[in-house]
């Protein structure tokens, strides 16, 4: 009665593009994502674009001139165009808070594995750790560690990304805690499956939906904790620019009361990308249908 | 159990967890020059035979670990050593600044309280309204805002171009100090620490009350025929606070963090802007000193916040 290869026609909808569909539908999430795509497209074009140079003094015109056409921002107490700096500094920004989110993932989520499951020693060992690290104001630490290091974009991508992994190592603890009682890791198991390829194949794909989330807030506090460092004057050192830094000029309350074009660019930059970039995590949220709140 | 036999026990699991900070803050004093016992009896006037004869006597070729412990006892004995740029002893100088600090963040969080907490219940009760909008889209805004651009925003506003309040420190020149004026300049700064909370408390709010509404004994409440205010805060919200405290004792080491930055921006004469000063000036006995202490903050905050958690909810029993 069948024809040995006729197909049935069922509208099979992956997992996947189920998700990108409610993603897509999330208006505030599709808003910061087109933001901060742009940003990523200015600050990686502009300076090529429009040949901006972020440390060199201008003599042709007055130390910390007004916006004019060759300066669009002006230019600061040296004589350096602000909006080049104010672009150069958007890379450092970007650039510190994905990073270090990665370095923190990189750092947690295999830490989390290995606590959740092998359990015992190394449980207590990760775990305890991860307490304590969470309950001392990281700020405190990455001030001291930066300067003691010395500080330098680098320097302060790395600090940042490795004082992030409690959140990641306790989030995966906890998926992995409750993935290992599933009957089919119980199977994989009983089939002899190595312990490896456990957690890799069937523990691990589990826990994607939580860390992207904490990807996003995690990455957003990077940005956030950079520019309070580079603020404070610990932070990314002149003269390279960081949104952190311009402002830091900023203290001062003749530039704050008579330049605002100097601190305020750089201040809405921040809150906008961070904005952005929260709405994102957000919107993988609800796509994602986890109730997780961070 | 009794509530004191809690406490202790809740004191002595603080104890490995306080012990893991000093750890920290050793290896950390261990990244610089000299070594952490040389830091905590550093004597600038020393010469360097001198110096020698005391890298002796401390016991600086034993192992780290042996270093460790004598300066853990040094350390709870309250020697914390005398300070590199100021020549005062540590403790002296940073007793004088923790009443600054524990008033900020105390009047931030009261702050962030009476703000969120009326505008989170009602974007609950009312969700998918303009009050939830507009206390959703506060929140947003709050959690996305650096402390230190909102400093810089409120003190042109309020300081430059209102002339309402004063941009910084705790008293005026005058050398008067009257409550009146301390509250006055503590205004801005509890303000712009508490904007970051306010954003945070605002959501876990409205997401706890969301869920408690939704409950039996709210519709219950209802049935009875009692007034909305009263089903909302004596039956609704008395159920959505367990998760409100546990979020206060995750904020707290944010907090603190916060005060630092706050603090340098309001010239506010506390623990954190003692930390930026000594750390700019690489003054280790001071940075050592105020880490422990923070980290003692910490832990007696969570303390307090587990203690509540059984005032608020009976049902609850130390464990």
């Amino acid at each position: 009665m069948f024809e040995k290869n006729e197909k049935v026609d069922i509208p099979v909808d992956s997992y996947f593009s189920d998700v990108c569909q409610r993603f897509s539908q999330h208006k505030p999430a599709m808003i910061g994502l087109l933001v901060l795509i742009t940003e990523i497209f200015l600050v990686v074009f502009l300076p090529i674009l429009m040949n901006l140079d972020q440390s060199t003094t201008d003599y042709d015109v007055l130390f910390g001139s007004s916006p004019s056409g060759k300066h669009i921002l002006g230019t600061d107490d040296i004589g350096r165009d602000i909006f080049a700096r104010f672009i150069y500094g958007g890379r450092v920004s970007l650039s510190v808070g994905i990073l270090s989110a990665i370095i923190s993932m990189l750092v947690g989520v295999p830490l989390g594995l290995i606590a959740g499951y092998y359990r015992g020693f190394w449980e207590t060992v990760i775990m305890r750790s991860a307490d304590t690290f969470m309950s001392f104001p990281a700020m405190i630490l990455i001030m001291v560690l930066v300067s003691v290091l010395g500080p330098s974009v680098i320097t302060i991508i790395l600090v940042i990304g490795l004082l992030g992994w409690p959140r990641f190592a306790r989030l995966i603890y906890g998926n992995v805690l409750s993935a290992s009682s599933m009957d089919y890791v119980e199977a994989a198991r009983a089939i002899g499956t190595k312990n490896g390829s456990i957690l890799l194949k069937y523990i691990l794909p589990n826990t994607f939906a939580p860390v992207l989330i904490a990807f996003t807030f995690r990455a957003a506090q990077a940005i956030i904790t950079e520019s309070a460092l580079s603020f404070l004057g610990m932070g990314v050192q002149a003269p390279q620019a960081s949104w952190g830094n311009i402002l830091y000029d900023a203290q001062s309350i003749s530039v704050l009361s008579q330049r605002p074009w100097l601190w305020v660019p750089p201040g809405i930059a921040l809150v906008i990308t961070v904005l952005s970039i929260n709405f994102i995590g957000d919107g993988v949220r609800d796509a994602l249908d986890t109730k997780m709140v961070i | 159990m009794n509530k004191y036999t809690f406490v202790i026990k809740r004191l002595l699991t603080a104890i490995p967890t306080f012990l893991g900070i000093t750890v920290l803050v050793y290896i950390l004093a261990s990244l610089t020059p000299s070594s952490p016992l040389e830091i905590l009896f550093n004597d600038p006037y020393a010469t360097a035979e001198e110096m020698a004869r005391k890298s002796k006597e401390l016991g600086l070729d034993q192992p780290v670990i042996i270093q460790y412990f004598h300066w853990l006892t040094q350390l709870l004995l309250g020697n914390m050593g005398t300070s590199i740029r100021t020549n005062l002893p540590v403790l002296m100088m940073i007793s004088q600044r923790v009443l600054p600090t524990l008033i900020l963040t105390g009047s931030a969080m009261l702050i962030t309280i009476v703000i969120s907490l009326p505008l989170g219940i009602m974007a609950a009760y009312k969700p998918y309204t303009k009050w939830d909008y507009v206390s959703s889209g506060l929140s947003f805004v709050g959690s996305a805002m650096p402390n230190f651009f909102a400093g810089l925003v409120l003190i042109y506003l309020f300081c430059i171009e209102l002339r309402i309040f004063p941009t910084s420190g705790m008293y005026d020149t005058s050398g008067a100090r009257t409550l009146p004026m301390f509250l006055h300049h503590l205004v801005l700064p509890s303000f712009v620490l508490a904007i970051q909370m306010i954003g945070s408390l605002i959501r876990q709010c409205r997401g706890s009350m969301l869920e408690v509404l939704q409950d039996d004994y709210v519709r219950t409440a209802r049935a009875k025929g009692l007034r909305e205010k009263d089903v909302l805060i004596r039956h609704a919200l008395r159920n959505a606070w367990i998760p409100l405290v546990s979020w206060f004792s995750t904020q707290l080491p944010f907090l603190i963090g916060g005060a630092v930055v706050t603090e340098q921006i309001f010239g506010w004469p506390g623990l954190g802007s003692l930390m930026v000063q000594s750390i700019n000036a690489r003054d280790y006995p001071v940075i050592m000193g105020v880490s422990v202490l923070i980290a003692v903050f910490v832990l007696i905050g969570n303390l307090l916040v587990d203690l509540l958690y059984g005032m608020l909810d009976p049902r609850i029993t130390y464990e």
